[in-house]
């Protein structure tokens, strides 16, 4: 479904990417993980089309669509979906008309009809269980004054309700405590089917334990440097990054 | 000077007979001075040469108006409507318990003696003007202790081609409460002229809401001046949103002229095109232990102009002042602009006042986050405009106004 080739991609003239290639199909679970500042995030932004960053060299195709010819709403129309390194506060938006109107955004899109408010409202209650979000929170700004966790939940839970075709969660896990780690994964495990696909950016091998990859990869400066099974995260967690480094050079 | 040549718009007054020593007076000042032009610091910013050319005949019983019930109802629920076209209304229309309108030759005399009681020396020309051509003063009398469980609509029409110099007394008596909600329409992409000259005195206790909105046709000229003075213990909350006009000004004077009263001035700009909306505000705080309350916001889009300017003048038995100004823009586009200007003037020693601006743009990470999930960028800014504005209008007291300014709001930032 997402077929990265070659990809560099730069901000400010200051190349970031340099030449990324990776294929994720459907049903499929990619972990990638990397030290900070390696590119993790830049990747996952630019599949989902911040401004700030241009793709300077290669091609991504998304459900056979060349996705940099498309902007970030239509991508999402498309079904991709990001949960954000750093999610932003909306002040004066509630978070229930903010998903409304992207649900029926993103259904208009695929020229569906849009969802009447019953459903809408039943499809809340049920994914708001999943991910144990309070009502309080769907009533309040998008993200304004959550804490670190609840906006990672409130990722999640946007993520369910607009059931994208891929998600790229970027560190969705940090910041939570070991009780939210759970939900937040069973959060992704409830959205994981057969037909849609899961990139994760993490730091922590322990993720992995509740969301397991088919995948791993290591990002280095900007450069998928090695792949593997989930075992590839194991490996990682007992000898850093330096072993690789030094393979690399 | 030759005030006619320079000044078309005044030739209504060349031919008039004056009635009163106040007409005379205003009339000989206008023939004197003119009208503002940009080189008066207090225009600066609001360029009114067009209007100034404008030789427009003053409404009169013979100017056609449309029919009044088409024009504003929406979000007024439980509201009795005065409708006041061309500078006329119905002496006769019915009204809720607790209040009272009269024009001058039907009011009482301890009414009509109040008909400027308000008007403070921060007069413009343009309350000269309506001194010299109004009509038919409106006076509403809201007589003491009443609680008026409805809203009064004023309901402003202005007919094309023509200027109106609309007049309005409120008098709250002490210990009442009452909404006024004043509407400002027109013939779309009509030319007109319609100058307001509204006072509200706001006695002991009393607590006024006063909202206003102007939605005239965006070919028209709107200036308004409305003086408030308001005695101890009293409020008064005013809401004024601008949408229409091609120049729309609100000249607004408050007065707290006796303690403990509070008095709130909120509202929002949102030129577009070349439209240009100005906003002057004074408080006089005269004497101690009152409060004022100030928040703007603007919102400009294409090459809308904004003009802002807020003045506390806080006198020197005004101890324990508490005056809070804020006035924030947003630029939608590169050739919007904004000028805003606050004035503090500090006589008292034992006060607390602050003022703060700020301009800014669109949160372009919020505009990603929006866009990310499905929302089109038009959208996107909408939504993200439309709750920068909430803050200036989350006050006002008619929730289903409100509402309504809300659906306006989205519209107009949709295209
Ligand atoms: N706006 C920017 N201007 C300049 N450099 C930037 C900008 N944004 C990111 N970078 C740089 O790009 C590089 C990659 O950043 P990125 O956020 O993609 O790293 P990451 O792998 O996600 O790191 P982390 O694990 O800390 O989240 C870093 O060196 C960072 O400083
Ligand atoms: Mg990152």
């Amino acid at each position: 479904m997402l077929s990265i080739r070659n990809l560099k991609a730069a901000i400010e003239d200051k190349e970031i990417l340099k030449g990324i290639s990776l294929e994720v199909k459907p049903g499929e679970v990619h972990a990638i993980m990397g030290p900070n500042g390696s590119g993790k995030s830049t990747l996952a932004q630019v599949l989902a089309g911040h401004p700030f960053y241009e793709a300077t060299e290669g091609d991504i195709e998304f459900q056979g669509k060349d996705l940099l010819d498309l902007d970030p709403n239509e991508r999402a129309g498309e079904g991709l979906f990001l949960g954000f390194q750093y999610p932003v506060e909306i002040p004066g938006v509630s978070n229930t008309y903010f998903l409304r109107n992207a649900l029926n955004a993103i259904l208009e899109y695929r020229e569906e009809e849009p969802m009447d408010a019953l459903t809408f409202k039943k499809l809340l209650k049920e994914k708001m269980e999943v991910v144990g979000m309070k009502d309080e929170l769907l009533k309040r700004p998008v993200n304004t004054g959550f804490s670190g966790g609840e906006k990672k939940r409130n990722e999640i839970f946007q993520l369910l309700v607009l059931n994208p075709k891929l998600a790229i969660l970027d560190e969705t896990d940090s910041g939570l405590d070991i009780d939210a780690l759970k939900v937040v994964s069973d959060g992704v495990n409830n959205f994981r089917n057969e037909e849609n696909g899961v990139v994760l950016v993490t730091h922590y091998q322990r993720l992995l334990n509740y969301i397991q990859p088919d995948f791993v990869h290591v990002l280095m400066e900007g450069k998928i440097v090695r792949s593997g099974g989930k075992e590839l995260a194991l490996e990682l967690e007992e000898r850093g990054y330096d072993w690789l480094r030094e393979e690399v050079n | 000077m030759n005030t006619t040549t320079t000044f078309p718009l005044l030739n209504a007054i060349n031919e008039l007979e004056t009635h009163f020593d106040f007409q005379a007076i205003a009339k000989a000042k206008l023939q004197e001075t003119g009208l503002p032009t940009v080189r008066d610091e207090a225009w600066r910013f609001t360029d009114i040469r067009a209007l100034n050319q404008l030789d427009l005949p003053v409404a009169s019983t013979d100017t056609e108006f449309e029919d009044t019930d088409k024009w504003w109802s929406k979000g007024i629920v439980n509201a009795v409507t005065v409708p006041y076209v061309n500078g006329d209304f119905d002496i006769n229309a019915e009204l809720p318990e607790g209040v009272k309108l009269y024009t001058c030759n039907t009011a009482p005399e301890e009414l009509k003696s109040q008909i400027g009681s308000a008007l403070t020396d921060d007069k413009t020309p343009f309350v000269d003007l309506n001194h010299v051509l109004a009509k038919k003063v409106m006076i509403l009398h809201v007589s003491k202790n009443a609680d008026v469980s409805r809203v009064i609509h004023i309901k402003g029409i202005t007919s094309a081609d023509v200027q109106v110099h609309p007049r309005i007394l409120v008098i709250a008596e002490s210990f009442s409460r009452v909404q006024i909600v004043e509407t400002w329409q027109g013939p779309a992409a009509s030319r007109y002229f319609v100058n307001p000259l509204s006072e509200f005195v706001v006695n002991a206790g009393a607590i006024v809401s006063h909202t206003k909105l102007q939605d005239d046709s965006k070919t028209a000229f709107h200036i308004a001046s409305i003086f408030v003075k308001q005695y101890g213990d009293s409020q008064y909350i005013n809401h004024a949103v601008q949408f229409g006009a091609h120049v729309g000004r609100n000249d607004i004077v408050a007065e707290l002229a006796a303690s403990n009263s509070v008095c709130t001035l909120n509202g929002l700009y949102l030129p577009t095109a070349k439209q240009i909306h100005d906003t002057h505000s004074l408080v006089h705080h005269a004497m101690p232990h009152c409060e004022s309350h100030e928040l703007y916001k603007g919102a400009l889009s294409e090459k809308g102009q904004g003009v802002f300017n807020g003045a506390i003048y806080v006198h020197k038995d005004a101890q324990k002042t508490n005056a809070y100004q804020t006035n924030r823009a947003l630029l939608l586009s590169d050739n919007a602009k904004v000028n805003t200007k606050p004035q503090l003037e500090i006589y008292a020693d034992d006060v607390r006042c602050s003022h703060g601006a700020t301009i800014g743009q669109l949160d372009k990470q919020a505009m990603f986050y929006l866009q990310s999930r499905g929302l089109d960028p038009e959208v996107a800014k909408a939504m993200l405009t439309v709750a920068f504005t909430a803050e200036a209008i989350a006050d006002m007291p008619e929730v289903e106004l409100r509402d309504v300014i809300d659906d306006m709001l989205i519209e107009h930032f949709s295209n």
